[in-house]
């Protein structure tokens, strides 16, 4: 019996091992296709139906006047633009800081190194939800840094939460360790020895860097920054717990279309509109970058 | 080898430690100007630890550095007027070999057209010109190696500290490479600390050798003096395939099962060397001058012929090892395996005591 479950088991490998490894992708590339293109097709065709106020949206119906009617509202593009906006500063933060904490593990060794690497890991253990309202008790008027402030440095709180700092520290935390992990696991195919050259050929510290690690690791950093970015710009829990109304991003906009106006046809338009957006923004940062280390 | 024994180099009781364990210990020597020094030892021996140390890669727990007289033990690497081909030659992969190569007179802030140019001499001086615009990655090893070299030369340094450059090469490739060593120091002239664990490569460049084992320098001198005139036991062993016969010395004569010497040492035990070259086999009949001590049969076991030379490996009776025996090809006696010679050795061998030390 189990030499028979053996010998089916080579039967398997041998016969895995003659097909080449772009079929291995396949299941892959089908689950993706179903779940995210057939959602993205649902979510355009919806985008383009008329509204009802009896339903989601009216069947059957096509017409382009929601993305007219999400384009012309001063108030939904103003979100827009903040959206962006946030997303931008929260990836100007958390990269430079992600990238000095990657490098900092990639050049550890032995304990350090796995301590630095487990900080990034529990992080992602956590949920979002508790690490956004961690947040609230560190932050609030009556949180733990005003309780260090006051009396100390000023003598009223100081407001950390319910405006915009609230929630680019907030996104900042919890993009960090997947752009930690992201530049590390390419700064781990780099050959520390290059460094030890350039520095022998007489770069310092942080000129050897630049020279030899960031050419290097560009294709981590940029994956990072569109991560990072394309996250926080869509950001829903933190612009909410941190936040005040005028923090409000696009993707709770959507949600409140979604749920509370139960209007389907402009959230979905809204939808399509910031993923455009967003992902534009995104590629034109990205060429800007790969052009200016050509240039350098 | 220049006339000038100024020393370009020098270590005094350097010292370094990896937490308990000491990588090496209390390493002193000089490299004068304009030669090539190689550290030469098996690998843990801490050679590779003592060429970072002088290029300030690796700082030391105990000991200074001095490079042309001046103590830069305290500098940072990239102030230090030395540079190092690397093991793996750690080329800058996103950068072409013009840029690799002009990489140092960059950071020295020279211009772009004076850098390209001191770089593309030094590109044609390793005969790589047409290969200026080249990523590492589209270049043979060979190819790399010769970037690492130049890349280390357009630094224009007062040291250049090789570290087993050659051992990612295959042999014929290395073989080529020992001899460009020769002919770019000849042409720069550059002081020269080379790492091997090979005693071949490290002969054929040294002007001297210093050989290293378990983090200390045990023998420095030139290659010729070294061989002939080893320290200790563990010296003879690592220059040359050799067979240790163990002997006893009593009233001034070393009895070994192989043949009795006279000699100038204390009673006790001690281990006779006999390389290849020392041992002798000629035809049964004891011959008029067998050129040394003769010393009774033996059965030839395997007979090797590697084109230019000739091995014979011998089992002496009274003997449990077998004693090499090597031959240039046109001296070759001609025996075949099975065969019984008569053996005669040297009869001035290396002699170590019990504790290896040298005893005559």
């Amino acid at each position: 019996m189990r030499g028979s479950f053996r010998s089916s088991l080579d039967l398997l490998y041998d016969k895995l091992s003659g097909v080449s490894a772009g079929a291995l992708v396949v299941p892959f590339v089908v689950f993706e296709t179903v779940l995210f293109l057939g959602a993205g097709v649902y979510l355009l065709r919806v985008s383009l139906a008329e509204p009802t106020a009896l339903s989601a949206f009216e069947e059957g119906t096509w017409t382009v006047s929601n993305y007219l009617d999400v384009m012309t509202d001063e108030y939904l593009m103003g979100r827009l633009s903040y959206s962006i906006r946030l997303g931008a500063v929260v990836t100007a933060v958390t990269v430079p800081l992600g990238f000095v904490y990657a490098y900092a593990a990639w050049r550890a060794e032995g304990r350090r190194k796995i301590t630095l690497l487990s900080g990034v890991l529990v992080a992602l253990l956590i949920s979002i939800v508790i690490k956004v309202y961690a947040w609230v008790i560190l932050l609030s008027p009556e949180g733990v840094i005003n309780r260090l402030l006051v009396g100390t440095v000023t003598d009223s709180p100081v407001s950390l939460l319910g405006n915009s700092f609230g929630v680019v520290v907030g996104l900042v935390y919890s993009m960090l360790p997947y752009v930690v992990l992201t530049v590390y696991s390419v700064l781990a195919t780099l050959d520390e020895r290059s460094i030890e050259a350039a520095r022998d050929l007489g770069a310092g510290r942080l000129r050897s860097v630049y020279e030899v690690v960031l050419p290097g690791a560009a294709p981590g950093v940029i994956a990072a920054s569109v991560v990072c970015f394309s996250w926080s710009s869509v950001a829903y829990a933190a612009p909410v717990f941190l936040g005040s109304p005028s923090e409000r991003t696009v993707a709770v906009e959507v949600g409140r279309l979604f749920t509370q106006s139960f209007d389907w046809s402009h959230a979905a338009a809204l939808g399509v509109i910031s993923m455009v957006a967003i992902l534009s923004t995104a590629g034109a940062g990205t060429l800007t970058y790969t052009a200016w280390r050509r240039y350098m | 080898m220049t006339g000038n024994h100024e020393a370009t180099v020098s270590l005094e009781g350097l010292s370094v430690a990896y937490g308990d364990e000491r990588a090496i210990d209390d390493v002193s020597f000089e490299v004068h100007r304009g030669e090539i020094f190689c550290l030469l030892g098996p690998s843990g021996c801490g050679k590779t630890t003592t060429l970072k140390t002088v290029a300030g890669l690796e700082s030391p727990d105990e000991g200074d550095v001095y490079v042309r007289g001046s103590r830069v033990t305290d500098e940072p690497a990239y102030s230090r007027d030395t540079s190092v081909v690397f093991q793996e030659w750690a080329l800058f992969p996103h950068k072409t070999v013009l840029e690799n190569v002009e990489f140092a007179p960059r950071m020295d802030g020279e211009s772009r057209e004076r850098r390209a140019e001191e770089a593309r001499s030094v590109i044609e001086t390793v005969g790589l010109s047409g290969k200026e615009d080249a990523y590492p990655e589209e270049l043979s090893g060979g190819q790399k190696q010769r970037v690492a070299f130049a890349r280390s030369l357009a630094a224009d340094p007062s040291v250049l500290l090789l570290d087993e450059p050659l051992s990612n090469l295959d042999e014929g490739l290395r073989r080529e490479m020992r001899l460009e060593i020769l002919r770019i120091h000849e042409e720069f002239g550059k002081t020269t600390v080379h790492v091997t664990h090979d005693q071949q490569e490290a002969f054929t460049l040294a002007d001297r050798v210093g050989i290293m084992r378990d983090g200390c320098l045990i023998q420095v001198g030139e290659p010729s003096e070294v061989y002939s005139e080893p320290k200790n036991r563990f010296v003879d062993d690592f220059l040359g395939e050799t067979t240790f016969v163990e002997g006893t010395v009593s009233d001034g004569c070393i009895e070994t099962p192989v043949a009795t010497f006279a000699a100038d040492a204390e009673d006790g035990d001690v281990e006779v060397s006999l390389r290849p070259e020392e041992v002798f086999l000629s035809a049964p009949e004891p011959s008029p001058d067998g050129g040394g001590s003769v010393s009774g049969t033996g059965e030839v076991i395997k007979r090797i012929d590697q084109g230019s030379i000739v091995r014979y490996h011998v089992h002496a009776d009274s003997l449990e090892d077998r004693l090499l025996s090597e031959y240039s090809a046109r001296e070759d006696p001609g025996f075949s395996e099975g065969q019984t010679v008569s053996v005669s050795v040297v009869d001035d061998p290396r002699v170590f005591d019990e504790s290896g030390r040298r005893v005559t």
